[in-house]
C-alpha cells in the first residue's frame, strides 16, 4: 500500500458479557486503504457484523468488554469520548443496515429523515438541507427525487428504500461506508442494481467500502480484497482474484462451493446445493 | 416433591397472589367460627363500634357485625367473579374457536355486530341491562354474564385466528382430522395459556363491575352484603368511624389486586417476553377492561 | 382523505344504530309503564292517552320516527317522575359532566406523560419499579374506592378541600375550583395508571426499533433521536390507548359523580334507573353512547393524522 491506511484495526477483541463462550471478535487485525473495497465474508455468527458495528461505534459499551485498537485516519476510536465518536460516525463513517425497510421511520417523510441529521449535526439551514437531500436522492439514482422527499417509506418500493438508506448514510460525505448485507433482503435483479450503484459511488466519492455479506458471489463482484471470518477470527485474507482462484483455507473452499452454479442441471448437484444452502 | 419443584418454578407474582387469595379464602371459611353473628342481624351490640375482639371489624350503624358482612361480601364477590368467568369461558371458548376456524360470512357479520355492540364501556352496558331486568344481585349477575360472553368469545376468536393459519393446523387438516378434532385437540391447547390469563382478568373485572353496580345502588339489594353495597351504607360515617369504610374498601382492592397479580404472573410465566411486544400485552388488558378485546391487541 | 370520510360516516352510522338499539331496549322492558304510573286508578282509555303522550303507542317504526323527529327538535320527552321536560334537566348536567371528564383527562395526561417517560428512561432502576408498582396498585383499586380515599385524606383529615358537591363558577370561582380538584384527581389517577404503562412500553419498544438504530448510525444524539423518533412513534399507540381509556372513563362518570355527589349526567342516570324513569334513561344513555362514539371518532382521526400508513387504507 502506498498511502497510509484509512482504517487500521489491531488485535481487536470484543466479548459480550451476557453471551457465554468465546468472544465475538478474537484479536482481529485488519487494514483498509483509502478508496479500497473490502469484502467481509462469513456465515452467521462469524463476527463480521460485530466488526462492522465495532468500527462504527454502534456497540453499547455497557454490553461488551473491549480491547485492542481501531485507528481511523490515525486516531484511536476506542480512546475518544462518546460525543466525539458520534461526530465521526455521522460525518466520516456511513453505515447501512441489512433490512432497509425497517431502517426508516414509518411515521416520518423521507425528506425529513434525510434533512434531520444535516440540520442537527451538520448545522445546515432547512432550505440548504432540502437541496442537499434532493441531490442525494439524485445521486443514488432515484427518479422524481423532488416528489420522493415528500413521500413516506411505505409508499416506495424495497429497492428504492435501500437507495434512500444509502443516500442517508452518504449525506455528509463520509470517507468510509460500511454496508452490512445491503442486498440480502432484495430481489436478485435489484441486488445487481444496488451493487452497481455502490461501485459507482465508491469511485465517484473516492471512499472506502467495507461490504459485509455471507454471499461470496455478491462479494466477488464488489470487493478488491476479500477477508474471510469464522468464529470471531480472520481465517483468510487476500485479493479477490487470488482468494477465489486459490482458496487456502478449507472453510473458504466450503463457502465457494456454496455459490449456486446455474450451468449444470445435474440432479445430484442441485440436490446438494439445496441441502447445503437450506436456511 | 414434584409439586414443590413446580411451585418454585413459578414467578414471584404468582406466589404472592396465591397466598393473598388463600388468605382471603381461609378468612371467609373461618368466619362463622371467629365471629358467629349473622350478617344481617341488627342490634348485636352498640352501633358504630370500632374493632374489638368480639367484633374484629366493628359494627355498623344498624348494629350489624362487620366481620360477617365483609367476609360474606368476599364470598359473594368470589361467587360472582367465578360464575361470570366460567360461563363466559364455557360459552365463549367454543363459539370463539369455531367462528375463527370456520370463518364464514356468518362469522364476520356476527363479529362485526358484536364489535359494535360491545365497543361500549362495560358499566354503561351493565346499567342498560339492569334497567331492563331490574336491580338485584341475580339480575346484576345475569347482566354481567350477558356482557362478558361476547367479550370472551371475541378474545378467544382472535387468539384462535392467530393459530388458524399455522402449519400444525394445516398438517392436521391434510391428515383428515375433523373440525372438532382440530379445534379441540390442536387449537385449544395452544391458546390455553392466554385463556387462563383471560379468565383471571374476567374474574377481576366482573368483581369490580358488580361492586360498582352495588355501590350505585342498582346491584345487590339490602340486606345482601356486597362489598360495594357495604361501602355505600357506611360512606356517610367516614368522619366518625372510618374503619367501617376502609375495611371493605381495602378488602375489595386486596381481592382485585391478588387477581391482577395472578394474571400478570401467569402471563409472564407462560409467555416470557418473547412472543408479544410489551405494548400488545398491556393493550390486551386495557381492551378487556373496557369491554372489547383481541388477543393480538389489534385495533380494528 | 378517504380515511377521514370513511371514519366519519362510520361514526354517524354507529350513532344511528345505537339510537335504534337504545330505543328498542327500553321497549323490551316488561310491563306497561302507563299502568304502573296509574296504579290503582287504572283506566284503559286514560292509559292509552298516556301511552300516546309517552310515545309508546303505535308500531315500532312509528314510535321510533316520532321520537327521532322530536329529538331533532330538541324535545326529549318528559320525565315519568316529575313530568318536567327531559332536555332541560340534562342540559346543565351534561355541561358539568363534560367539565368533569375533560378536566380529569387533562390531569390524567399531565400525570401519565412524565410518569411514562421517567419510568422508561430509568428502566430497571428504582424510579421505574416504584412507578410500575404504583400503577399496578391503581389498576386494582376501583374508582369509587379511590374517590373515597381521596375524600378521606383531603376533606376529612386535612380539611383542605370539600368532600363533594358543586358550586357555580360564576358565583365563586375559587370554591368551584376547590370542589373540582378531587374529582379531577380521581379521574386522572384512574386513567394515568394505564396510560403511563402503555407509554412506557411504547417508548421502550420504539427505542429497540431498527429505525432508532439507523438514526444512531447517522450520528444523531440520544436527545435528538428521542425527540424525532422515539417519542413521536411512541405517541401513536399511546393515543389509541388514551382514546380507549376515555371510553372507560365515561363509564366511570357514573361512579365518580356518585362518590362526590357531583350533579352531572351520571348521577341523573343512576337515579333514573332506580326510579325507572324511562324517557330520562333513554335520553341519557343515548347521550352517553353518542359521546362515546364521538370521542372514539376524534381519537381515530387524530391517529390518522400521526400515522400516515392508516390513511392509505
Amino acid at each position: 500500500m502506498n498511502s497510509p491506511s484509512l482504517v487500521s484495526i489491531k488485535n481487536l477483541t470484543v466479548d459480550f458479557w451476557r453471551v457465554p463462550g468465546p468472544p465475538a471478535l478474537n484479536s482481529v487485525s485488519l487494514e483498509v486503504a483509502p478508496g479500497e473495497a473490502v469484502g467481509l465474508v462469513g456465515e452467521s455468527g462469524s463476527g463480521k457484523s460485530t466488526l462492522g458495528f465495532a468500527i462504527a461505534g454502534l456497540l453499547d459499551p455497557n454490553d461488551i468488554q473491549l480491547s485492542g485498537e481501531i485507528l481511523f485516519k490515525g486516531q484511536n476510536l476506542l480512546k475518544i469520548s462518546q460525543d466525539e465518536y458520534r461526530e465521526i460516525r455521522g460525518s466520516q463513517i456511513g453505515y447501512i443496515f441489512q433490512d432497509a425497510s425497517s431502517s426508516l421511520n414509518p411515521l416520518l417523510k423521507i425528506g425529513k429523515q434525510l434533512t434531520h441529521p444535516l440540520m442537527a449535526n451538520g448545522g445546515m439551514s432547512k432550505a440548504d438541507a432540502m437541496v442537499r437531500a434532493k441531490e442525494l436522492l439524485d445521486m443514488v439514482e432515484i427518479s422524481q427525487s423532488g416528489r420522493r422527499l415528500n413521500q413516506y417509506p411505505h409508499e416506495i418500493s424495497g429497492g428504492m428504500k435501500q437507495r434512500v438508506v444509502i443516500a442517508a448514510a452518504l449525506s455528509r460525505d463520509p470517507s468510509l461506508l460500511i454496508a452490512d448485507e445491503p442486498t440480502t433482503a432484495l430481489d436478485v435483479t435489484v441486488q445487481a442494481q444496488i451493487i452497481d450503484l455502490l461501485l459507482r459511488l465508491k469511485k465517484s466519492l473516492s471512499m472506502s467500502l467495507i461490504f459485509i455479506s455471507h454471499d461470496l458471489g455478491v462479494v466477488a463482484r464488489v470487493a478488491d480484497r476479500i477477508v474471510v471470518m469464522k468464529d470471531g477470527n480472520i481465517v483468510e485474507s487476500g485479493g479477490v482474484g487470488q482468494v477465489l482462484a486459490n482458496p487456502r483455507e478449507p472453510y473458504t473452499q466450503l463457502l465457494l462451493a456454496n455459490i449456486p452454479k446455474l450451468r449444470h442441471v445435474d440432479e445430484s448437484q442441485s440436490l446438494r446445493f439445496w441441502g447445503s444452502n437450506g436456511r | 416433591m414434584k409439586f414443590l419443584t413446580w411451585w418454585r418454578s413459578l414467578n414471584t407474582r404468582i406466589h404472592v397472589s396465591v397466598f393473598m387469595l388463600l388468605f382471603l379464602a381461609v378468612l371467609s371459611a373461618l368466619a362463622p367460627f371467629i365471629s358467629p353473628f349473622p350478617s344481617d342481624e341488627m342490634g348485636t351490640g352498640q352501633t358504630l363500634l370500632g374493632p374489638t375482639w368480639k367484633h374484629p371489624f366493628g359494627i355498623d350503624s344498624m348494629g350489624r357485625d362487620q366481620f360477617s358482612r365483609v367476609t360474606e361480601g368476599i364470598r359473594l364477590s368470589a361467587f360472582i367473579g367465578f360464575t361470570v368467568m366460567s360461563t363466559s369461558l364455557l360459552v365463549g371458548v367454543p363459539v370463539g374457536i369455531l367462528s375463527a376456524y370456520k370463518g364464514s360470512l356468518l362469522d364476520s357479520l356476527f363479529s362485526r355486530i358484536l364489535d359494535l355492540l360491545f365497543a361500549f364501556p362495560n358499566l354503561l352496558l351493565a346499567l342498560v341491562f339492569v334497567t331492563i331486568l331490574g336491580s338485584g344481585s341475580w339480575t346484576a349477575l345475569l347482566a354481567l354474564v350477558i356482557i362478558y360472553i361476547p367479550i370472551a368469545s371475541r378474545f378467544v376468536r382472535s387468539a384462535a385466528l392467530a393459530e388458524k393459519d399455522r402449519d400444525y393446523v394445516s398438517a392436521a387438516k391434510v391428515n383428515g382430522a375433523s373440525t372438532f378434532r382440530i379445534c379441540a385437540k390442536h387449537i385449544l391447547p395452544n391458546i390455553a395459556p392466554s385463556l387462563l390469563v383471560l379468565g383471571t382478568n374476567i374474574f377481576a373485572f366482573a368483581i369490580l363491575a358488580e361492586a360498582a353496580l352495588s355501590y350505585l345502588g342498582v346491584g345487590a339489594k339490602p340486606p345482601t352484603p356486597s362489598l360495594g353495597k357495604i361501602l355505600t351504607e357506611n360512606q356517610g360515617f367516614i368522619t366518625t368511624s372510618s374503619h367501617l369504610v376502609f375495611i371493605p374498601a381495602i378488602t375489595l382492592s386486596f381481592l382485585v389486586l391478588a387477581l391482577n397479580l395472578l394474571g400478570d404472573g401467569l402471563r409472564d410465566h407462560l409467555d416470557p417476553k418473547k412472543t408479544s411486544s410489551r405494548y400488545k400485552k398491556s393493550l390486551m388488558q386495557l381492551l378487556l377492561r373496557k369491554g372489547t378485546a383481541t388477543a393480538n391487541g389489534g385495533q380494528k | 382523505m378517504k380515511y377521514y370520510v370513511l371514519r366519519i360516516t362510520g361514526g354517524l352510522l354507529t350513532i344511528f344504530v345505537s339510537s335504534l338499539l337504545v330505543f328498542s331496549l327500553i321497549r323490551l322492558i316488561p310491563g306497561d309503564p302507563a299502568a304502573e304510573l296509574m296504579g290503582l286508578a287504572f283506566d284503559p282509555e286514560l292509559a292509552r292517552l298516556m301511552r300516546i303522550r309517552l310515545g309508546l303507542e303505535g308500531s315500532f317504526v312509528q314510535q321510533y320516527l316520532a321520537w327521532i323527529t322530536a329529538v331533532f327538535h330538541g324535545d326529549f320527552g318528559y320525565s315519568f317522575i316529575n313530568g318536567a321536560p327531559v332536555g332541560q334537566e340534562i342540559g346543565d348536567r351534561l355541561i358539568r359532566t363534560i367539565q368533569l371528564l375533560i378536566g380529569g383527562v387533562f390531569v390524567g395526561i399531565l400525570i401519565s406523560i412524565p410518569a411514562g417517560i421517567v419510568s422508561a428512561g430509568n428502566k430497571g432502576k428504582w424510579q421505574d419499579g416504584g412507578i410500575m408498582a404504583f400503577t399496578t396498585l391503581m389498576l386494582s383499586i376501583p374508582q369509587f374506592v379511590l374517590g373515597i380515599f381521596l375524600i378521606y385524606i383531603f376533606a376529612v383529615k386535612l380539611h383542605l378541600l370539600p368532600a363533594g358537591g358543586w358550586t357555580d363558577p360564576n358565583d365563586d370561582f375559587v370554591q368551584w375550583l376547590k370542589s373540582m380538584v378531587l374529582p379531577w384527581l380521581c379521574v386522572g389517577m384512574a386513567m394515568s395508571a394505564f396510560t403511563s404503562r402503555v407509554l412506557r412500553s411504547s417508548i421502550l419498544d420504539a427505542k429497540n426499533m431498527d429505525y432508532t438504530r439507523t438514526a444512531r448510525s447517522w450520528g444523531l444524539s440520544e436527545k435528538e433521536i428521542s425527540r424525532k423518533h422515539v417519542y413521536k412513534n411512541a405517541s401513536a399507540p399511546t393515543l389509541t390507548v388514551i382514546g380507549l381509556e376515555i371510553g372507560y372513563l365515561l363509564g366511570g362518570a357514573f361512579v365518580i359523580e356518585n362518590v362526590f355527589a357531583y350533579p352531572g349526567i351520571g348521577q341523573l342516570t343512576v337515579k333514573a334507573i332506580s326510579q325507572r324513569d324511562y324517557p330520562m334513561i333513554q335520553t341519557s344513555i343515548l347521550i352517553f353512547a353518542t359521546g362515546f362514539i364521538l370521542v372514539n371518532l376524534i381519537v381515530d382521526l387524530a391517529y390518522g393524522f400521526i400515522d400516515p400508513r392508516i390513511r392509505q387504507r
